[in-house]
Order: structure tokens, then sequence, then C-alpha cells
């Protein structure tokens, strides 16, 4: 489905005045993801994950390298596929428009789409599926907690039944419990509606709960590309080290 | 809706709203309010004191003060909120293309807006109304030219800093077009931001056309405007010091009603207010 060929990126930082260096963020990313699969993508702080991620998204453009959905160029297939791609942030807080009440707030992907036939009925389907309870249709986000926030943002997500959705470190920011209820909830939600996943995340324990594939991204490029399954082939150095620190606690 | 509900329970908004309203109301209905005609001379009466007559009593030509000071808002007050209107209009629509679109269009009303700020407003105007001649639409686009770059720019900046949020971006993502954008994001927080700067800047208007009049450049006699009354008040001030106090009051209490309300508006339209009143109590 998601094809990723030799993607480069990098960034201009500021140098002296005639000379702009430039930094590369991301040094020819390959992988593909199919149809239905769940893949992770792991890596440290500074990484490339969320640069990968808006590349992905189509919110920027590749240096070089070229990144096609379904055979078509990601930028014209999300003109001709609305609302098929979707994402959660890591940052709740600034996902949300601070102005709108949670209905408005999941409401908003359906009516911007045109798709608002029985849109009060599919608002209340979709709290339920996120496990929210309807009194906090009229709330404001600040008015809610960092679990629940997150949890609209699925739900937001989820709305126009999307394909594919990009999760970047969606759970880094709740803690521990809430992760395993969103976890399960995510499980539940992809069996459901058949959707596939990439899973950006920098400890390994909530991709090997969800994931079917797990990518090692360390510094810029793709060191390793695993089946969850069979993580203890891991070769490169950097996947061993992570996955030596983990598997004392995960068991 | 909820906006009324907050504006209504923050008391200094209502007073500063009632002020403005009541002013703007005495204005529009000048002629049935005032007790004479503002611009006819009766010079056996001129420097009366405060009378049934002459509630504010009449000027160095005999003039009735308080007439004056009624048709005068038409005058003042309307024509700064006109040109406070042009500016945000102006300013909201420029600053919305440069920030959402960026690229060369960005650059082009930028390095525009960079050359009109690096002259000190004041002369700015000064030179406009110079090159044009004194009168009130000259004052009016004088004022409009010295200030849609400066909001241009905030509100420019104001757009670039939540093209940045996560639900601007979700809302690309997911295909959105940009006047959905634009609409549902982008202005109701810019235009909250402005509204509050819009509002004591309004204030900082009054003053700027005021003394404008006050220094021959505005206003022409006989049209009543407060700068000019000011002006012809400054001439006798040695002798007669109580014929500035009436338009001095009058331009001191719209501009505190213009500032206190942009002060109240900036709570009001922070969706935390009711959070914030809750620590303040």
């Amino acid at each position: 489905m998601l094809e990723v060929k030799d993607a480069y990126k990098s960034y201009f930082t500021y140098g002296s005045l005639f000379s702009r260096k430039s930094q590369d963020i991301l040094r020819g990313v390959t992988f593909s993801v199919g149809q239905g699969e769940c893949v992770g993508l792991i890596g440290e702080s500074g990484s490339g994950k969320s640069t990968l991620s808006r590349l992905i998204l189509g919110l920027e453009q590749p240096s070089s390298g070229e990144i096609f959905m379904e055979g078509e160029s990601i930028i014209a297939w999300s003109k001709s596929h609305r609302g098929q791609m979707s994402v959660v942030f890591q940052d709740y807080t600034t996902s949300i428009n601070s102005r709108f009440t949670v209905q408005e707030i999941i409401a908003e992907p359906l009516s911007a789409l045109k798709k608002s036939d029985k849109l009060t009925t599919l608002i209340l389907e979709l709290l339920d599926k996120v496990e929210l309870p309807t009194t906090l249709l009229k709330r404001y986000p600040h008015e809610l907690s960092g679990g629940q926030l997150q949890r609209v943002c699925l739900a937001r997500s989820i709305s126009t039944q999307p394909r594919f959705i990009v999760f970047d470190e969606a759970l880094s920011s709740l803690d521990v419990s809430v992760q395993s209820q969103i976890l399960k909830l995510l499980r539940n939600l992809k069996n459901d509606l058949n959707m596939t996943y990439l899973f950006i995340a920098h400890d390994l324990q909530t991709i090997t709960n969800l994931c079917d594939k797990v990518l090692f991204l360390y510094q810029g490029r793709i060191v390793e590309q695993l089946r969850t399954s069979e993580l203890f082939k891991a070769k490169s150095e950097y996947a061993k080290n992570l996955l030596a620190s983990v598997i004392p606690f995960g068991g | 809706m909820i906006f009324w509900k907050r504006l209504k329970s923050d008391k200094v908004a209502v007073i500063c709203i009632s002020v403005i309203i009541v002013v703007l109301l005495l204005g529009i209905f000048a002629p049935l309010v005032a007790p004479h005609n503002p611009i006819e001379p009766h010079i056996n009466v001129k420097f009366a004191n405060i009378s049934l007559d002459y509630p504010l009593g009449t000027d160095h030509l005999g003039r009735c003060v308080l007439s004056r000071l009624l048709y005068g808002i038409q005058t003042t007050v309307v024509l700064a909120l006109v040109t406070m209107g042009a500016t945000l209009l102006i300013g909201t629509l420029l600053g919305v293309i440069a920030g959402y679109f960026r690229g060369w269009i960005d650059e082009v009303i930028m390095r525009f807006c960079d050359v009109l700020l690096s002259f000190p407003s004041e002369v700015m105007i000064l030179a406009i109304v110079g090159m044009l001649g004194p009168s009130l639409t000259h004052v009016v686009i004088a004022n409009i030219a010295a200030k849609w770059a400066w909001y241009t720019r905030m509100i420019r900046s104001s757009v670039v800093q939540y093209m940045d949020k996560n639900y601007i971006r979700f809302s690309k993502v997911l295909g959105c077009n940009a006047s959905h954008i634009i609409r549902k994001h982008l202005l109701p927080n810019v235009v909250s931001d402005i509204i509050v700067l819009a509002t004591l800047d309004t204030g900082w208007v009054i003053l700027n056309i005021s003394g404008l009049s006050f220094l021959g450049l505005g206003v022409q006699a006989p049209t009543p405007e407060w700068g000019m009354m000011l002006n012809e008040a400054k001439n006798i001030m040695t002798t007669h010091p109580a014929q500035m106090l009436a338009p001095g009051l009058a331009i001191l209490i719209i501009v505190i009603a213009f500032n206190f309300l942009g002060d109240s508006l900036r709570d009001v339209l922070d969706p935390k207010y009711n959070q914030h009143r809750a620590v303040a109590k």
C-alpha cells in the first residue's frame, strides 16, 4: 500500500553569511507497508522519525526519493482520496482547536468532507468505540484529561474510516494504564475496520504489542526490518542493543 | 453565543460597551439631541457660563459647547471606527494570504510592509496629509496607510504560529481545502488575537484624528471635532482654561472605554476564561 523509495530529507541550518550548511535528517529510507499490515517504526530521538512521518503524510516533500501510495505519488493520492489517510499526533494539546467542543472536534473531518448525514449518531458511535461517555460532547478540550483528549483525537482520526493511519508517538504522552487501554482499542479497531497502521514510537514494548513488523530507524537510515516474531534474529548493532535493553523487563 | 454570555458577566466590559453605544447613539441623533446649531456663532454670548440654555457653556464664538461635542462624535468616533475597520480588513486579508500560502507572495507582501514600517507612523501620517492637503478623508487615508502594514505583519505572524499547530496539520492530511482551514481554524483564532489590539488601537486613532485636527491638518473649521475644539481652547488657555475641559474629558472617556474594552475582550475571548476566573477567586 505505502512505498517509500530512497527518501532523503535535509534541512538548512544557519551557517555563515554565504555558506548555508544543510543537515541530512533522512539518508535514503526505503520500506513498504502492505494493505492491512501494522508496521512499527522505532528510533531514538533525533533519528528522523517525525520527519519521515511528515513526508509520508504529504506535509513536506522529500529532498530526493519518492513516496508512493497504491502506486500513485503521495500528493496526488491524498488529493484523490480525501479522508482516507489520517494521523494521531503525540502532542494532544495542539492537536485540537481549543475553541471547539468535543462534538465539533469529532464532527470536523466529516463535515469538512461533506459526509454529514446522520452526523450525531455517528459521533455517538465513535465516542462509544473509544470508550468515552457521551456527557463529554459539549465539553471544551481544557476540561478533559490528557487520556480523554487523546481518545478524542483517536475518534476524530477514525471518523472518516481511513484506510491508513499514522500514529506519531501517539501513546508516549499517556500513562501506562491508559496506554494499554488504547492499545487494546487500536487492536480491535484494526480488526473491525481493516486499517493499515504505521506506528511510530521510541519504546519497543508498545510496538511489539501491536505490530506485525518492526523497522529500526537509526541516524536517518533503516538499519533493520524484522517481523515481530523474529526479533531475536536482529543483526544490526543498534537493534541488538535496543532489544537487549528491553527484554529483561518485557520478558 | 457563549461569547456574549461571558461578556455580559464582565462588569467593566458592559460599562465600556454601554459608554461606547451611548456615545455612538448620541452622535447619530445629534440633530435631535443637541440644543443649538453647532456652527452658528453668537458673539454676544461668548464664554457663557454653564446654564440651562447652554449646559456646557459656549466657546469664543458663542457656540454651544455641548452641541459641538455631540456633532463632533460623528466626525471623531465614527471616523475612528471606519479607519480601524478598513485597516483590519486589509490587514487580515493580506496577513492571511501571506501566512497561509507563504513562498514568494509572502516575501512580496512582507518586504513591502518592511518598507512602510521603516517610517515612524506619525511622520508618515504627516507626510501623507501634507501631500494630499488637509481634509477629513485624507486623515482617514493617512491613518489606514500608516497602520495596515503593522496589522498585516501582526496577523501574518499569528497565522504562521497557528499553521504550526497539529490540528491544522490534521486538516491538511485529511485533504480539507484552504477555505475550510482558514474559516474554521485560522480566522477565529487570529481575529480574537487581533480584535484586542484593534480595540486598544481605536483609542489611538481617535487621539490621532484629534491630534491632526489640533495641528490644523485634519478637520477644517467650522466642522465640530474634538481635537479642533481643544485646539481652539488652547488659544485662550490663560484666560478661559475651563474651555479645554469638555473636549478633553470627552476624548479621555471614549479612549478609556475602548482601552478597557480591549482588555476585557482579551479575557473573554480566551477559551480558558472560566478557569482563570476560578483561580482568581
